[in-house]
């Protein structure tokens, strides 16, 4: 894909649950090969504005291209094989193992049995969690599940993918190893659009963040244009400390 | 597995067509005796598969493993709908129809639960949220069994027409014959096979509505036809054999132990296990003699719940689905 090429393109959204307005006139773009992120603060209408470009909420005003189609002119197995949606949590309700639930990925394509295990070994090799195939999704730790979730959505093939607070409980080196899987994917030419609460994830990792902020966008713009003590300061209501960094990297890139 | 359980089913209805009333040595009756015992194994086993092959349904709908085809109220409605036909029937046509007419009753119990089918539809239609759903398949049973009990009041003060609407709600196949038998043979075979060809969209709703769907999955047509076949299947399992407790709850359970969580084995091993399941305790139901038979619900029940409250003591995680 090429990487001025647009994957995500949402002009004007707006979006009501209710009678209450969410989303408002929110436009949002995310090119391939980047790693685009939503943040703000709780309420903000970030999870509606991700429901809503993944099709599972249909907007009341705006419009939304994904892969260059209206996403709302494609059908369930085409928006599946054109993006793919890592939730916070699988509200999974069976005992599936690993390979079962990331070969699930597979439903919207008419394939034999041994390419959907071939697709899945693929998926779970680049996530690194080959060892975790034959496990309970069930009993897998918090970071463990995330990798599958991530490994089911790179499975589907999509070139597009849309993460829900991707970090969200997870410690500290499971939160940097896939937000480096993430960084890594958005390298090797993925459009990745992830919701983010920490403001440290963001300006490390994140190519572009959007501040949405009672349902509108604050700002937009790479993270050291957004993540200013201005903008902080309106939409968070918190002072951003300067030179007061505590920062964490992954011990492999410390030895790399 | 599958060896196994067509062994199983080929056992079960052997046992059923050799036990039973009546001396199959005598010759003159011998082939009267094997044809009334023939419809009435084909009843249960057809039967049984209705109900266990609703309860994965309702299990794989629901995305729970305490899930039955009685959430949706259409086994209510069914209970209802014959027991209505008994009594207007009764009322209306006495003298000229015998008083157990043949269909009458089954097809009461069919039309009761296509209607609280379409109530339940029409009720739900526009609403996407499986907890609306389950709410009003909860308020339509219980409205359904509350009328039911007023009718089954209204039969009491004739005691041929009381006793046949308590033995409907106790269970029997005793009656069958070459229609109830048809009628649930065509229902349950139409309907097993259409639940078979949703099977790959049952594996996908195990993860929720919205990832189901973010994966290719037309989640609100799945739930639509999940909702008609489980009240065609439950509907015609209760209009030839009345309330036949605990299969679709216990069979799929124990199917999933044996063949693991994927819908495409999952269906037809709760089919096969349904029937046998139904076809044994209707034996053990005419070897245990209380009075006559002991009514087919009772068995089912006896052993299916403590089998139930073992499978559920045994998990590790109440109300997930297990291989």
């Amino acid at each position: 894909m090429d990487s001025t090429e647009l994957a995500i393109d949402a002009k004007k959204l707006s979006v009501r649950l209710g009678d209450t307005p969410v989303v408002q006139s929110v436009s949002l773009a995310v090119h391939y090969g980047e790693f685009g992120v939503i943040a703000g603060p709780n309420g903000a209408g970030k999870s509606t504005l991700l429901r809503a470009l993944l099709g599972l909420l249909s907007p009341q005003e705006g419009s939304i291209q994904t892969a260059g189609h209206a996403l709302a002119s494609l059908d369930n197995a085409q928006r599946a094989q054109a993006q793919s949606y890592v939730p916070q949590n699988s509200e999974l309700a069976a005992a599936l193992t690993v390979e079962e639930l990331v070969g699930q990925a597979r439903f919207a394509r008419s394939e034999s049995r041994s390419k959907t295990q071939e697709a899945t070994q693929r998926a779970l090799e680049r996530v690194g969690a080959t060892d975790l195939a034959h496990r309970s999704y069930l009993e897998l730790s918090g970071g463990e599940k995330r990798l599958a979730l991530v490994a089911r959505a790179l499975c589907t093939e999509a070139r597009i993918v849309i993460l829900d607070e991707p970090t969200a409980c997870l410690d500290i080196a499971n939160r940097l190893r896939i937000l480096a899987l993430l960084r890594s994917l958005a390298s090797d030419g993925y459009a990745v659009l992830a919701v983010l609460h920490d403001l440290d994830d963001v300006a490390k990792f994140a190519d572009r963040v959007t501040l949405v902020h009672k349902g509108r966008v604050a700002c937009t713009g790479s993270p050291d244009e957004v993540v200013t003590a201005a903008n902080v300061r309106q939409v968070y209501g918190v002072e951003l400390l300067e030179n007061a960094a505590f920062g964490f990297r992954l011990i492999d890139e410390v030895a790399s | 597995m599958f060896l196994l359980l067509a062994l199983a089913t080929v056992g079960s209805c052997g046992l059923g067509i050799l036990v039973g009333y009546g001396d199959l040595g005598d010759a003159g009756l011998r082939s009267a005796y094997l044809e009334l015992r023939a419809y009435r194994v084909i009843t249960a086993f057809f039967a049984g598969a209705a109900l266990a092959v609703g309860g994965v349904l309702a299990q794989g709908l629901f995305r729970n493993a305490l899930a039955s085809p009685s959430l949706l109220g259409v086994a209510a409605g069914a209970s209802l709908g014959a027991k209505l036909a008994l009594l207007l029937g009764t009322a209306t046509l006495s003298g000229h129809l015998a008083f157990f007419p043949e269909m009458f009753m089954p097809l009461g119990a069919f039309v009761g639960a296509l209607f609280a089918l379409a109530v339940l539809l029409t009720i739900t239609r526009g609403r996407s949220d499986i907890i609306a759903l389950l709410l009003c398949g909860f308020l339509l049973s219980n409205l359904f069994v509350s009328i039911g009990a007023f009718v089954t009041s209204l039969g009491q003060q004739t005691w041929e027409l009381g006793r046949a609407m308590v033995a409907f709600m106790l269970g029997s196949v005793g009656g069958a014959g070459p229609r109830q038998a048809l009628l649930i043979t065509t229902v349950a075979t139409l309907g097993i096979i259409s639940s078979w060809s949703w099977s790959r969209h049952l594996d996908l709703l195990l993860t929720g509505e919205e990832e189901a769907q973010s994966l290719g999955v037309d989640t609100k047509l799945v739930r639509r036809w999940c909702v008609i076949w489980i009240a065609i299947l439950s509907g015609a399992a209760v209009a030839v054999g009345g309330t036949i407790a605990f299969v679709g709850l216990v069979v799929p359970h124990v199917c999933r132990s044996l063949v693991g969580l994927s819908n495409r084995l999952l269906i037809p091993a709760s089919a096969l296990a349904g029937g046998i399941f139904v076809v044994l305790c209707d034996v053990l139901a005419r070897v245990i003699s209380v009075e006559g038979e002991l009514p087919l619900g009772v068995v089912t029940g006896l052993i299916g719940a403590p089998s139930f409250l073992y499978l559920l003591l045994r998990s590790r995680y109440m109300g997930v689905l297990r291989g």
